[in-house]
């Protein structure tokens, strides 16, 4: 017997621990809510914020484990078209999160998850309808952020929703909001031609604008060009002013005889133009020296004298 | 039967072997010996089994919350972690490495066999967007426009991550669409299409908010969930316009993108005239910036740079001569006068700059070219007065004859020069002129050279 001690014990401890799972609970930190029900009425509730731990009961059928989630559920509603305070139609959907927040209400209820969503996304819908009727279009979308209401809208369906909610389901709603904004086929079909006239009209502007701005840019350069050659013109007039004057200086020179300094002067002229490529018809008696291929020399007749 | 019965079986005599019942009592025991051993390994080998479900390996970018009952006891950091058995214990693991989550709720309806098209391909159906099977963001100018894009976080706080919301990352997307749509429509859709980022990062801060609120995260500690960014999504085209729409955009896009590269060629022709004017620097300080779409700030030149000058001094002439013509007090208009005068000054130092360049630089060098020409010539006509002079007064006329017969010589003289004489008769004399063809190239050629020079 005393060789198998150990056996007997570890025997024991698995049928020790067969008879717990009938009677023992745990309730989970993260998730859990449990509720006790002896013969289907809730007897005790246990919070996993609360009572996490081992806790015990009376084994089924007499006391009975229902655990619940905790945590906060996503939820969408449907996609659903409405109108607003002046008659336009939009689509909105909006979606929340909820979690339980009264469990014996919840159970009550007699849902479960999946039921409970049905009837939020039901009161969800009716009451987006009703809120969002009475807001206009630039309610919903405005380039003034002051005047976009989604917020507003999303709190007001909240409010409306949460005392129901809570007394009937036993559920609170954590947050809410609208999640998609449109517009019903036909609606947005006007809307993408109206996209499309803009764009066109648009792609005019920007064709005109584009030969407008780059003629003007060029031409705004021509001119300041312009004036600064203007400029320019006037700065060098000034300097060769500047060299006229100092000419003059030495010119004054020519005041001692006025004549000769011109004729001088006539002569520099003469060889400066004549240069060259200069073509000249000449009378042959103009030049004395062409006397001598017409005649033999004589020192009577003198050159000059020739006419 | 118990070990005792057996024992005493075992103490059976071998003389008693040959009895057929007793060996059959003995195999018997045999057997039964090892299967109670075999038992007793499995038994042991079963709790071996219960106690190892305690040992849990966190791997990197990992955190593991440890639970005893189901009440939390502690974090897990990566590395090898023992805790109670299950079901008495449990180690529940949390990944925190970055995750991606794609946002295409606002993006268009695609047939598996268009995916990998380009949009300008793509089947444009017309009339309007289907509710609920094409997505899209309206924007404050009411366009709409399909959008999808990405959302990178991790978590930071395990505890909070998995005791807060059922499914976080659900919850993660209706708050991410919740804000794109408030975002959307405060933005007007060229807007949202240019400026996506400004877009993204407001979506980021508010859903982060509302995420921390959702968790029950107070401000300073540590949040369930961190938004690291939000984004187009890297390589596929990730924002459109309705595809019904597309062409019309896709012009207006081509005609944008057409304006821009004509101011664009406009301003680098602009540049290109006011360089070839006066060099870059010098015509920016005397003209500004003409093609600079929008002017010049102030705060955009450095202190003491000369901008506009030919600008500034225009208007002080301006204010002149109005102060002029209506009789303005004599010191303002001594003071305009002066200021004119300083604006000049500064001008003419540009123009004679040694950074300016272009056709500037040429009338300024002429004009000095010029100017040392002419006192040059006057200087020497001076020098040639004073050499000549004495030989005049000593015989005037002969002097003249003289100089004159000397400058028709060198004038004749010079090889390009070409001379036709002839001797005028009592008759009507018909003259024919015909250059050297030598010479006649010689002026096409230097004619050519001069007008290609212009």
């Amino acid at each position: 017997m005393k060789k198998h001690i150990g056996i007997i014990i570890l025997a024991m401890l698995v049928l020790l621990t067969l008879l717990l799972y009938t009677v023992a609970f745990t309730v989970d930190e993260t998730r859990d809510i449990v509720l006790i029900t002896k013969f289907g009425e809730v007897k005790r509730v246990y919070t996993g914020t609360q009572d996490a731990g081992l806790h015990f009961k009376w084994p089924a059928p007499v006391e009975r484990v229902v655990r619940l989630d905790s945590r906060g559920h996503d939820l969408k509603s449907v996609y659903k078209q409405t109108s607003t305070q002046k008659q336009m139609q939009v689509m909105v959907s909006t979606f929340c999160t909820w979690r339980i927040k009264k469990p014996v209400r919840f159970i009550k209820a007699k849902k479960d998850i999946t039921g409970v969503e049905a009837s939020i996304r039901s009161l969800l819908g009716t009451q987006m309808t009703s809120v969002v009727g009475g807001y206009d279009m630039e309610s919903l979308v405005n380039t003034n952020a002051k005047d976009m209401k989604l917020q507003e809208i999303a709190a007001k369906i909240k409010d409306g929703l949460e005392d129901k909610l809570l007394q009937e389901y036993g559920i609170e709603i954590m947050t809410l909001g609208i999640d998609a904004l449109g517009l019903p086929e036909s609606v947005s079909a006007a809307v993408i031609e109206n996209m499309k006239k803009e764009r066109e009209k648009e792609a005019q502007n920007y064709v005109s604008q584009g030969e407008a701005v780059a003629t003007a840019i060029v031409g705004r350069a021509k001119a300041a060009s312009n004036k600064i050659l203007a400029f320019a013109d006037r700065k060098a007039k000034d300097i060769e002013t500047q060299g006229e004057a100092e000419a003059a200086k030495a010119y004054s020179k020519f005041e001692e005889d006025p004549q000769f300094g011109m004729f001088l002067r006539s002569m520099d002229t003469l060889r400066k133009t004549f240069k060259d490529r200069t073509t000249f018809v000449l009378d042959s008696d103009m030049i004395p020296a062409l006397h001598w291929l017409r005649q033999k020399p004589s020192l009577d007749v003198y050159p000059s004298q020739v006419k | 039967m118990t070990d005792e019965h057996l024992g005493q079986n075992q103490n059976v005599k071998p003389n008693m072997s040959t009895d057929p019942p007793d060996a059959a009592m003995k195999s018997l025991a045999d057997a039964l010996r090892v299967s109670f051993k075999l038992l007793s390994f499995i038994m042991v080998l079963f709790v071996v089994l219960f106690l190892a479900t305690g040992i849990e390996s966190v791997e990197q970018k990992e955190l593991g919350i440890v639970k005893v009952f189901g009440k939390v006891t502690g974090i897990a950091k990566p590395g090898l972690t023992y805790n109670w058995p299950f079901p008495i214990g449990e180690i529940e693991l949390v990944k925190t490495q970055e995750r991606r989550l794609s946002i295409e709720n606002f993006w268009l309806f695609e047939l598996a066999a268009e995916r990998g098209r380009k949009l300008s391909a793509r089947r444009r159906g017309e009339g309007g967007l289907k509710p609920g099977q094409e997505g899209y963001l309206m924007t404050a100018d009411r366009s709409l426009i399909h959008m999808k894009f990405d959302c990178t976080y991790r978590v930071q706080n395990p505890l909070a991550f998995k005791s807060k919301l059922s499914n976080p990352e659900e919850v993660l997307r209706s708050v991410l669409c919740e804000q794109a749509v408030a975002a959307a429509a405060v933005r007007t859709a060229d807007a949202l299409q240019s400026k996506h980022e400004e877009f993204f990062r407001e979506i980021k801060e508010k859903a982060q908010i509302q995420l921390d609120e959702l968790m029950g995260v107070t401000p300073g500690e540590t949040r369930g969930i961190v938004i690291t960014n939000v984004l187009l999504p890297q390589g596929q085209r990730a924002k459109t316009w309705p595809l019904a729409a597309y062409t019309a955009y896709e012009q207006a896009q081509n005609a944008k993108s057409d304006k821009e590269k004509k101011i664009n060629k406009a301003m680098a022709d602009a540049t290109k005239i006011l360089v070839g004017t006066a060099g870059a620097n010098c015509s920016r300080a005397l003209v500004g910036d003409p093609a600079r779409l929008g002017g010049v700030k102030p705060e955009d030149l450095e202190e003491g740079q000369d901008y506009d000058l030919i600008g500034q001094y225009s208007s002080v002439q301006d204010q002149l001569q109005m102060l002029k013509s209506s009789g303005g007090k004599p010191e303002i208009i001594a003071k305009y006068e002066k200021q004119s005068k300083v604006l000049l000054g500064k001008i003419d130092g540009n123009l004679t700059s040694a950074t300016t360049g272009g056709e500037v630089v040429e009338i300024i060098k002429n004009a000095e070219t010029a100017k040392t020409k002419v006192i040059q010539n006057a200087a020497k006509r001076g020098n040639t007065f004073d050499k000549l002079y004495a030989d005049y007064t000593k015989a005037p006329q002969l002097f003249l004859e003289t100089e004159w017969a000397n400058t028709i010589d060198q004038i004749f003289a010079e090889p390009t020069v070409v001379k036709n004489y002839i001797t005028i008769g009592k008759d009507g004399t018909v003259l024919r002129i015909d250059q050297d063809p030598r010479i006649k190239k010689e002026i096409r050629d230097y004619n050519r050279k001069q007008s290609s020079g212009n």
